[in-house]
């Protein structure tokens, strides 16, 4: 009943309150300011890179006529796609090529970074509703709330509650409840508006259920820093102080501690240069069929052996074009080793992020951050899971191609071409991107931390109002 | 006496742990951001090392092949490994040189774009193709932003000053030594005057101090290490003004005056760039490189179609050229050709980039003005500058890429034309086209100077207004 009473008290006097209604009012313009420009920004990209597929393969089915191998040569390009709620969380979608051109024989890595058509001052930042949400509110809720506790102590009414028999840890859930209302009044009308973007007709229904676990991840992270206000409010004695020593807070959370996390991870795990990785990976090709290449030792080797298997003694009395099956046998031992070394790469990254995670103990902000940019697929993991279905998509698509030029062309015959019938028939590359299975396994361990960040800070909460001093 | 008050802001400020704290603090971001810069151009420059020690190794082991075949001591079967081909050396995948962009030390200072700037070209015939070891960088990273110098100065920097200056008069007043001061037999305007000057040397001198080091740590230049100091404390100059008109022109309590420092901070540092970015993406988008791509693809199904006609241009221009029919052209007859529609291929590609590009600079054009809603954009603007990381200065490189690409791929395309095989005495002229491009910082238009210069008579303008005011406070 108590805890009630004050919770009620403490909403009161914070809505009555004019910096709350100045900083509500700052912060809502904000944030409609960063829905709108997020908006026009999804749906561009969403546009542009819709009709970019289409012409593409617009292009590849309507190609001059050529030998399959050399459509192999020719390529296609394929996007990356765009999620509904990168409106919300652009994640590193900036810092990820936006094109990938898919050829025979290697893995391309994805060109046109978004951020690189942007001059230097656009890494100063960009204003997204995950900015105005994981950045900027905590200040909110530090201007609302630095004082809850030693406004109290500095006009008396501390000692006035103790001694009605008040129990700290009521008060602590009081103040927490009145705070987290208010801060509730701002954050539901904003999380419900920034679902605007998934009003859109083609939006799955798991883009929802992501929304719907990044909008709790929020309300987590804020009520983090509810905590954090009443902890700093009840053991400084001076309100000023309790302000400056949260405003530190934030500052090393929100600014210092993202940055310095990344750089040290990246130092402690260091990701190759192009030189070590494209060696590495020259050496695994180089141990295995070379299509182009027929009297390279693989390909003798995988020569003899088939030639014994089919009873014959050269190649051009095989049942089937030696050239493409070849071709075929080097492709599939490319994209092995393609796929081993992106995956290798993936690990580092994977190492970097247990850094960032690490580092969460001293900043739930990097928490939010993952969580956020997992669920909205604007992370390094959905990334990878398109370049992952683009390989897979492109060994498909050459697949085609040499099996066609096994089956249907003779042996040593490079002139005879294919024409636009057969290329509108190959496989398209259709990509959906992870689902929410996959998403949740992702973002289960920053999720799991923040929640752990909001209840370790509620219990040392709890403890220290224990031990609080009436003056 | 404005040596007392010197000696007393001194000792004011070495009295207080708070101050100790803050010095510490900005010290320590400090040296973690030279330490930060500092590897950012070993890690470059090491890599570099690596590849012009393998392109060095590389065109010896060419050198002596080439001797070898030329003086029959060798066989080759294979042109496209024969290194006496202009082909194989000039055009080919496996062939091709390696210019690279010699990191400049000033780098340290602001990482700018220079994260995703490639570490080299691999020049080929009609082409340049980036050698891009960010490629394998984690974009997470890339995306929360280098923790470099120019960050500590931009945004830790103003927090400094604020933390100094906040209580500048209430302070006093709080204290109840304004009283005092008051009651003293001089001037107590000319008190103050020399009291927030002398506090001012001691916090410039205090970024000073602790600039140097870190800059030098960094091996940061000393002409560049000076001008950066320049910069900041025409920054800190910014910042201590800001702080004292909100001093004077609310005449609030401390906690205030801290509070709408940090205002005046988050609005300026961190909300007004997010902001102006997203203005100018508004106003002037930057195009979207995937129809870019399909463009020029387009360009290629284009010129394919085309290509009897333009060849029939081509052996009318070169009556000395015999022309066959498809099937009975040789590769150096297809090679012939593919110099002819490469050029003109590079020439129509070479318009639809520079319509890309031109939007591209528009956009940036936007966001330079836009500098002027903060003066963070204007030094942040001016460090890149300096440190050779801003768009202007990765134009200019790819001009001089552009001109470097285009005298290697000349001179293959002649050798073969010329049916001149290469010799070893040719591999140094090679080597000679490929040799380092030093990445020194592009001229620079002063907007950002300006701007701040803007921002700085801004921050006075309302003490002079406030003149008659403060008379009646002091």
């Amino acid at each position: 009943m108590t805890v009630i009473t004050i919770a009620r008290q403490e909403l009161r006097s914070i809505v009555r309150e004019r910096r709350f209604q100045v900083a509500a009012l700052v912060l809502s313009a904000l944030f409609a300011l960063s829905l709108y420009g997020a908006w026009d920004y999804y749906a561009s990209l969403k546009r542009q890179h819709t009709e970019a597929a289409r012409i593409a393969r617009n292009q590849w089915d309507n190609q001059e006529p050529k030998n399959p191998h050399s459509a192999a040569h020719y390529g296609t390009y394929v996007f990356k796609p765009v999620y509904p709620l990168s409106f919300f969380d652009r994640g590193i979608d900036a810092f990820t090529g936006n094109t990938l051109f898919l050829e025979g024989h290697r893995m391309n890595e994805a060109q046109h970074r978004a951020i690189a058509d942007r001059g230097e001052l656009a890494r100063l930042g960009v204003l997204t509703p995950a900015f105005v949400l994981g950045i900027l509110f905590p200040l909110f809720i530090i201007v609302l709330a630095f004082n809850t506790i030693t406004g109290e102590r500095e006009n008396g009414n501390l000692r006035l509650l103790l001694a009605q028999g008040v129990q700290p840890a009521a008060l602590f859930v009081g103040k927490g409840l009145g705070l987290g209302l208010a801060v509730l009044s701002l954050a539901l009308p904003f999380l419900l508006v920034g679902s605007v973007g998934l009003l859109l007709p083609e939006v799955e229904q798991q883009h929802w259920i992501r929304y719907g676990l990044m909008a709790l991840a929020y309300l987590v992270y804020l009520g983090c820093f509810v905590h954090l206000a009443l902890i700093v409010s009840a053991l400084v004695r001076r309100a000023n102080v309790a302000l400056v020593a949260l405003l530190g807070l934030w500052i090393l959370m929100c600014l210092i501690a993202p940055k310095a996390a990344a750089e040290y991870a990246a130092w402690k795990y260091p990701t190759p240069t192009r030189q070590s990785y494209q060696k590495a990976v020259k050496k695994d090709l180089e141990e295995g069929v070379d299509g182009h290449d027929p009297s390279g030792e693989y390909s003798k080797k995988l020569e003899q052996e088939t030639l014994k298997q089919y009873g014959v003694s050269t190649v051009d009395s095989l049942p089937f074009n030696w050239d493409g099956f070849i071709m075929q046998k080097g492709e599939e031992h490319e994209t092995y080793v393609f796929q081993k070394h992106k995956d290798k790469l993936l690990a580092i990254y994977q190492q970097q992020q247990g850094v960032l995670e690490t580092a969460a103990l001293l900043s739930p902000y990097l928490l939010v951050n993952l969580s956020s940019q997992r669920l909205a697929g604007t992370d390094v993991h959905t990334y990878h899971n398109f370049l992952a279905a683009a390989e897979k998509y492109r060994v498909e698509l050459i697949g085609e191609l040499n099996n066609d030029l096994m089956l249907n062309f003779k042996y040593g015959d490079w002139k005879g071409t294919r024409d636009r019938a057969f290329f509108a028939s190959n496989k398209k590359f259709e990509y959906e991107g992870p689902d929410l299975v996959q998403a949740w396994r992702v973002s289960r361990p920053s999720l799991v931390l923040l929640a752990g960040w909001y209840l370790l800070s509620g219990f040392i909460g709890l403890l220290i109002l224990q031990r609080i001093k009436p003056v | 006496m404005f040596a007392l008050q010197l000696q007393y802001e001194w000792k004011h400020l070495l009295r207080s742990p708070v101050s100790w704290l803050l010095i510490l603090f900005l010290g320590a971001a400090m040296a973690f951001g030279a330490y930060n810069g500092r590897k950012h151009v070993t890690h470059r420059q090491a890599s570099i090392a690596e590849l012009q020690q393998a392109q060095a190794e590389k065109f010896t082991a060419l050198a002596t092949e080439a001797d070898s075949i030329i003086k029959g001591l060798k066989k080759t079967d294979r042109w496209w490994l024969d290194p006496t081909n202009p082909l194989a050396i000039g055009a080919l995948r496996r062939g091709g040189g390696t210019l690279v962009l010699k990191p400049t030390p000033e780098q340290a200072l602001a990482t700018g774009m220079s994260d995703l700037q490639p570490e080299a070209f691999i020049l080929r015939i009609g082409e340049q193709h980036p050698h891009n070891s960010s490629d394998y960088d984690n974009p997470a990273r890339l995306a929360l932003g280098a923790f470099d110098l120019a960050f500590v100065i931009v945004y830790l920097l103003p927090l400094f000053v604020i933390a100094f200056t906040y209580n500048l008069l209430s302070g006093e007043r709080e204290q109840g030594t304004l009283a005092l001061l008051l009651s003293q037999p001089v001037e107590a305007r000319q008190v103050f005057v020399f009291k927030l000057v002398a506090r001012f040397v001691w916090l410039s001198l205090l970024i000073a101090v602790l600039w140097w080091p870190a800059a030098a740590w960094a091996g940061i230049p000393a002409s560049v290490t000076a001008q950066a100091l320049g910069v900041a404390l025409l920054y800190n100059l910014f910042w201590f003004l800001l702080s004292l008109a909100i001093n004077l022109t609310w005449q609030q309590g401390s906690a205030f005056n801290a509070l709408a420092g940090i205002g005046a901070w988050l609005m300026l540092v961190v909300i007004m760039p997010a902001v102006v970015n997203m203005l100018a993406e508004k106003a002037r988008p930057v195009p979207s490189r995937a129809s870019y791509e399909n463009d020029l693809r387009e360009l290629d199904n284009q010129l394919e179609k085309e290509r009897p006609a333009l060849l029939d241009a081509y052996y009318a221009a070169n009556p000395q050229l015999e022309r066959k029919p498809d099937e009975e052209k040789t590769s150096r007859d297809l090679w012939l050709e593919s110099f002819y529609i490469g050029d003109i291929l590079k020439e129509r590609a070479s318009r639809v980039k520079a319509e890309y590009n031109e939007k591209v600079q528009h956009h940036a054009d936007l966001v330079r003005q836009l500098m002027l809603l903060s003066p963070a954009l204007a030094v942040y603007d001016r460090l890149t500058a300096l440190a050779g990381t801003n768009r202007a200065t990765q134009l200019a490189i790819q001009t001089q890429l552009e001109a470097k690409e285009h005298k290697w791929s000349e001179w293959f395309k002649s050798r073969y034309i010329a049916n001149q095989p290469l010799s070893s005495a040719d591999y140094p002229v090679i080597q000679a086209m490929v040799a380092p491009l030093e990445q020194k910082p592009a001229a620079y238009d002063h907007r950002g100077l300006l701007w701040l210069c803007v921002h700085l008579v801004l921050a006075v303008l309302p003490m002079a207004l406030l003149r008659r005011q403060a008379a009646v406070l002091i």
